[in-house]
């Protein structure tokens, strides 16, 4: 038979949930799986996207950014696209963005820049440990406004 | 004896509620760093963990719709509320309850959307362990909830709050830590 006092036993209880805190912390923190360079870890998909064309069409710095937002391994349907290099800014106007878990479509109209042709295109992201690892490009043509079909 | 003062036979009741007092303390460290890991995020300090987002579509889905929904901040919220009254021992049969509906959560993301049936029994995946110890520890502490679970009951009166006072003082004598 033991004794004790409760409030002795009550600070090494708590000392030792804090203590597992701890372990659990720095288990999870340095655990090889994450990998914590990846500019959008821990971000939605969504954010992750805005972020990699905020600096790729308003920065202009599409070299920069396609390399710390894409996986090196990613598919890029467009690979000459102009916002995976540095250059002028690149004007263009979103005109949706859908996003369902890991996907992000972004219906945009991209605008002349760098010699390049006004195209309106549809670009679907997947994301993956918080980089892009695919880029499908679907080029199309929106509607002249006023010439929607209204039925 | 002096009343602060508790004697501890050793004997396989003991071992027992120190089982169930690590079990306790190791969900509530989980959950507390699984909470601080999303807020931390938010708020731009260091997490133990970036906010996982699931591996198979069903789990992206449906856990980028809860962060976008904002149901995420309740969750999260919830995971650090019970994960320090489970450390720190207060409110702890209430704080057990609370948490397991998203230990549960979890459990469905693990096995049902992510189909990590291959680590169904595995103690140290969390994805199902959270909610194993959380049904071990409120099992372990079922005779605060039986009276909740009265099969016949009728309603009292607002003037019941007035007895709220005394969750604070009762000691509770079937516990050592």
């Amino acid at each position: 038979m033991l004794t004790a006092s409760r409030a002795s036993l009550k600070a090494l209880s708590i000392g030792i949930g804090l203590l597992f805190t701890g372990a659990v912390y720095t288990t999870m923190h340095y655990n090889p799986r994450w990998d914590w360079t990846a500019p959008g870890v821990g971000k939605l998909p969504r954010d992750i996207v805005a972020e990699f064309m905020d600096r790729a069409y308003a920065q202009g710095q599409g070299g920069t950014a396609q390399r710390s937002y894409f996986t090196k391994d990613a598919a890029d349907s467009a690979p000459a696209a102009q916002d995976r290099r540095d250059g002028a800014p690149i004007p263009h106007q979103v005109r949706q963005v859908i996003a369902q878990g890991m996907t992000v479509a972004v219906i945009h109209r991209i605008g002349p820049a760098r010699g390049e042709p006004p195209q309106d295109v549809i670009d679907v992201f997947t994301i993956k440990d918080g980089r892009i690892a695919a880029r499908e490009r679907y080029p199309t043509r929106f509607a002249a406004p006023g010439q929607e079909d209204a039925s | 004896m002096n009343d602060d003062r508790i004697e501890i036979a050793l004997n396989a009741g003991t071992l027992w509620r120190a089982v169930i007092t690590l079990l306790r303390l190791f969900l509530g460290a989980w959950m507390l760093n699984s909470g601080y890991s999303y807020w931390a995020q938010e708020f731009g300090w260091p997490p133990a963990f970036p906010q996982p987002f699931g591996t198979l579509p069903a789990s992206n889905q449906m856990l980028v719709t809860m962060v976008e929904v904002g149901l995420f901040d309740f969750v999260k919220t919830v995971e650090v509320i019970g994960g320090l009254c489970l450390i720190f021992g207060v409110f702890v049969p209430a704080a057990t309850l609370l948490l397991l509906p998203v230990s549960a959560v979890v459990f469905y993301n693990a096995v049902f959307l992510n189909l990590r049936t291959d680590r169904l029994f595995s103690p140290t995946y969390m994805g199902v362990s959270c909610l194993y110890i959380n049904v071990i520890v409120a099992l372990a502490y079922v005779r605060h909830y039986l009276p909740m679970l009265a099969l016949h009951s009728a309603p009292g009166s607002l003037r019941d709050l007035a007895a709220l006072p005394t969750i604070f003082k009762q000691p509770d004598s079937n516990q050592h830590t």
